[in-house]
């Protein structure tokens, strides 16, 4: 086969083969046709070319992520802030608060004209500690021996009088609805005191208090300790029938601080030597000897503070006049439009800020914002109310609560179940508390969990967030921090919501 | 009528593959995606012209009245595939990309002494971006990454009529359906707290829609030699449907939650209203010159993101084609050289930066057999967009390589 002729635009050329004729297909003609070129060779470097290139297309090479300038795209989808979501606060008051065995002792009286005066006793037992060696002595005197622990709330300048006095009754918590003791908690005691002080604090001097008690009483004790009667040996029988424990109370409604002290002895090897004898409680039958051979000064029998027994703080309020007044009457609740629109963080007579974001469900509703990438809220301590910023608590409790101010658990951070978040003092590398543009502290906390978890679920009722002193802390501290509640100008709380916005 | 059958195959064979990626602009973000040009193997070495382009060897899908130069009982194929070397830059980065792809099928042939057909699948627009962006949270000073990632493209398969009304007058129609797969991305991590947050959006978008535009072109002898040749083109604007599925994941210290699925079926867009015009000159078989220019309206194209950035190109085309012999006189055809220039005033406005692209291409068109089939190679270099503004500016080598084959058929067998 050849051709015989070449067309050109208007020629047909004298083709040979005749397709039609040809059980093949379309390409194998066509390569059949093309075997029979002259330009054979040509052609099948061109085939192949094709057939490599054919195989490499719709082939992209791996490409870096490439960095474009912002103003490369402007499109909406994006991570936006929202913070015009309504807030509500209120202040809660708890009544029962653990305090039994709370580590330390809270003795004293404050005020804040915000929950009014606020007074705590001590309950403890007392337990002869140590051997009697001497039974020829002479009485001197009964202390009762305090050390302080350094923290205070309130106003220590102010003078302050301590009375001891001795329980009729035991401390026990039998036939208590539970087997902690609670602050509100009540026990009989003697309305005489076994004795008292008058006194200013002094909780950051490393010094004792020392209360002198009756010499009646010490007699009596000196007496059963020359007996080495099985009284004053046995705790037990001790507290039957000696002292069943002792209360120390705080001259109330005084507008002055609340003070703590030790219930363990100091780890002299890890403390200064000014920090001399710092001890727990304890009880000094303080006597001399005659004669005195060896010239020792300073004797005396101790009766020391019980730790394995039972102890607790009561605290006691007077809130009348004050802005929760009548708290108790709408169900431990006020809202802080009738609190002068402030609410407080309070330990000791546990006050919490209650904050709810009533339409927290529908905030992912709108299909423009479908999803929360983080929360914040933001809590201002009200200047003037504190004296200095870095005297404020660093961190507070958050804790989500059901529509009955039952708290249900600590807020943790999204997805954790037990890294719990904290509502931090905002404070900068160096440790020092920031003051923002607008002169105000804050106190900040990522809320986030607790808006995933009411955005999904499904019920009807919205919990609340409860801002308070922790488990720990509100039964060793007895302090407040007032914040500003809605609509409270620039202290009002701030909600910051982080949404995906598409 | 089997080797119809079999191109047919063929064609939808290739159809299959068109609708996957071949670019990596960022730029492909915008609109439908980067503009596929698949006139035709001829027309890319000159320049992507061919309103005014005729010839009875050269497949040319450009204006489709064209079809009519095809001879009678003859038929043109014409299939190309394209490399495509791409350097991007801005201020602060370079980086390089290669895509291949196939670039067109398609084939004409007479259907009677006055009608022509012809078919096309070629790829209409490819999107491929993956483009890293810090934004910054209104109100805030907190930056957080986006990762834009886009892939898919649009196909379109067309068919092709043409009415040769008078000796030098044509008329051409060509409808076609254009449909496609576009998966779109944007995946942002933010920790404003403690907590990673990951998002991601995948907009997967099917898009379909028909198309057609009408053709004409005007021989006119001008003496022996020179032939002036008038193509006019414009296509009627169209509806475009897109169906898009939106899902939106969060994912968070090892949660992970789809928080919105959603179908949207009414979205519509307007395909551009084209319309062209060129001229040709045409001396004797040895010279053609030709001149485009085009005007596509893509303001009302609306679109999901960025409405704002697509406007009217304005494309201004011209090429040559030069045979060093004149095939009548050496009765052996012979390699075309070709040149070709484009300018386009884009159609994509980013802050007030027009995306224009220019390109200057050379080719040749190298018989494959003693027939009138060539191969056509051609090498476009051009460059699109700017640095300025934050954008991106793309240099790029585009190779493009076709086999347009001529064949006969209903021609029956001679016996020697």
């Amino acid at each position: 086969m050849n051709w015989t002729g070449r067309g050109n635009d208007y020629f047909y050329p004298p083709f040979k083969t005749n397709f039609m004729n040809q059980n093949k297909t379309f390409l194998f003609c066509l390569l059949r046709n093309i075997e029979n070129c002259k330009q054979m060779r040509n052609f099948q470097v061109l085939l192949l070319l094709f057939v490599l290139l054919a195989s490499a297309s719709c082939t992209t090479s791996p490409m870096e992520e490439f960095v474009v300038g912002k103003n490369f795209i402007k499109d909406q989808a994006g991570i936006v802030k929202i913070d015009t979501i309504s807030i509500q606060s209120s202040v809660v008051k708890f009544d029962s608060v653990i305090s039994s065995s709370s580590g330390k002792f809270l003795i004293g009286s404050n005020y804040n004209p915000f929950s009014g005066y606020k007074a705590s006793n001590t309950y403890f037992t007392l337990k002869f500690d140590g051997t009697i060696d001497n039974t020829k002595f002479v009485y001197d005197s009964l202390c009762l021996v305090l050390s302080y622990d350094s923290y205070f709330a309130g106003d220590t300048l102010v003078s302050q009088k301590f009375s001891v006095h001795p329980l009729t009754e035991k401390l026990t918590t039998t036939n208590r609805n539970s087997s902690y003791l609670y602050t509100t908690d009540k026990f009989a005691y003697d309305t005489t005191p076994l004795g008292s002080v008058e006194f200013k604090p002094r909780p950051r001097s490393n010094n004792q208090l020392t209360i002198r008690l009756s010499d009646t009483f010490g007699g009596k004790l000196a007496d059963m300790i020359k007996a080495k009667k099985e009284d004053i040996t046995s705790s037990t029988s001790f507290m039957e029938n000696v002292l069943k424990g002792i209360v120390i109370k705080p001259e109330q409604n005084v507008n002055g601080s609340i003070l703590r002290f030790r219930t363990a002895d100091i780890d002299k090897k890890n403390v200064l030597s000014k920090n001399k004898n710092l001890s727990k409680p304890e009880m000094r039958l303080y006597y001399h000897l005659v004669p005195n051979p060896n010239e020792l000064k300073d004797l005396y029998y101790k009766f020391s503070f019980n730790s394995d027994g039972i102890y607790f703080n009561q605290i006691e309020e007077n809130n009348k006049n004050s802005a929760i007044e009548g708290i108790e009457s709408t169900r431990n609740e006020k809202v802080s439009k009738l609190t002068g629109n402030q609410t407080i963080v309070q330990s000791g007579v546990q006050l919490f800020t209650k904050l709810k974001i009533p339409y927290i469900k529908n905030l992912t509703k709108s299909a423009s914002n479908p999803a929360v990438v983080g929360a914040f809220l933001r809590l201002f301590p009200i200047k003037g109310t504190y004296t200095k910023a870095s005297e404020l608590p660093d961190s507070l409790y958050i804790y989500t609560a059901n529509k009955n101010n039952k708290l249900l658990g600590q807020v943790t951070l999204p997805g954790q179940s037990t890294k719990y978040v904290l509502v931090r003092l905002g404070r900068d590398q160096n440790r020092n508390v920031i003051v923002d543009e607008k002169d105000r502290v804050y106190y900040e906390v990522d809320i986030s969990a607790f808006v995933e978890a009411e955005i999904a679920d499904q019920s009807l009722t919205t919990n609340s967030l409860f801002i308070g002193f922790g488990s720990g802390s509100y039964q060793k501290t007895a302090e407040h921090v007032l914040i500003g509640g809605v609509n409270s100008g620039k202290y009002s709380p701030a909600l910051s919501v982080f949404y995906y916005h598409n | 009528m089997k080797y119809i059958f079999s191109a047919i195959v063929l064609l939808l064979s290739g159809a299959s593959v068109l609708a996957q990626n071949s670019t990596s602009s960022p730029y492909s973000k915008f609109g439908i995606g980067e503009l596929e040009m698949a006139a035709g193997g001829r027309n890319a070495g000159m320049g992507e012209t061919g309103i005014a382009l005729r010839s009875n060897m050269f497949f040319n899908s450009a204006n489709p009245a064209s079809l009519t130069a095809i001879e009678p009982q003859s038929f043109l194929f014409d299939m190309g595939f394209n490399y495509k070397y791409t350097q991007l830059s801005n201020t602060q980065k370079k980086a390089n990309v290669t895509d291949g792809n196939i670039s067109w099928v398609q084939m004409g042939f007479p259907i009677s002494k006055k009608f022509y057909g012809g078919f096309s699948v070629n790829p209409k627009s490819s999107v491929g971006y993956d483009i890293y962006l810090l934004k910054t949270i209104d109100g805030t000073s907190f930056e957080y990454p986006s990762i834009y990632q886009g892939s898919g493209g649009l196909s379109e398969s067309a068919l092709m009529l043409a009415w040769k009304i008078s000796k030098n007058i044509s008329l051409g129609g060509k409808g076609g359906y254009i449909w496609g797969n576009v998966t779109q991305t944007i995946d942002q991590t933010v920790s404003v707290s403690s907590t990673n947050y990951e998002i991601l959006q995948t907009d997967n978008i099917h898009y379909s829609g028909g198309y057609f535009n009408l053709g004409t072109q005007i021989t006119i002898p001008l003496n022996s030699k020179s032939t002036l040749i008038f193509g006019a083109l414009a296509g009627l604007s169209s509806d475009m449907k897109a169906k898009i599925s939106t899902s939106i994941t969060k994912s968070y210290e090892g949660i992970s939650e789809v928080i919105s699925n959603t179908n949207k079926n009414s979205y519509a867009k307007k395909l551009p209203l084209d319309l062209g015009t060129g001229v040709s000159f045409l001396y004797g078989l040895k010279w053609v010159g030709t001149f485009d220019y085009k005007r596509s309206n893509w303001n009302d194209a609306n679109l999901m993101y960025d409405s704002n950035k697509l406007t009217t190109n304005n494309s201004f085309r011209g090429g040559v084609e030069f045979a060093p012999k004149e095939e009548k006189q050496s009765f052996r055809q012979t390699i075309r050289y070709r040149m070709g220039y484009r300018y386009e005033t884009g159609y994509l406005k980013l802050f007030n930066n027009q995306i224009h692209e220019q390109a200057l291409s050379v080719g040749f068109g190298m018989p494959i057999r003693k027939d009138k089939s060539y191969a056509n190679f051609s090498l476009e270099f051009g460059t699109r967009g700017t640095k300025t503004a934050s954008l991106v500016k793309e240099n790029f080598v585009k190779f493009n390589c076709s086999l347009n084959l001529f064949d006969r058929w209903f021609y029956k067998r001679q016996i020697d």
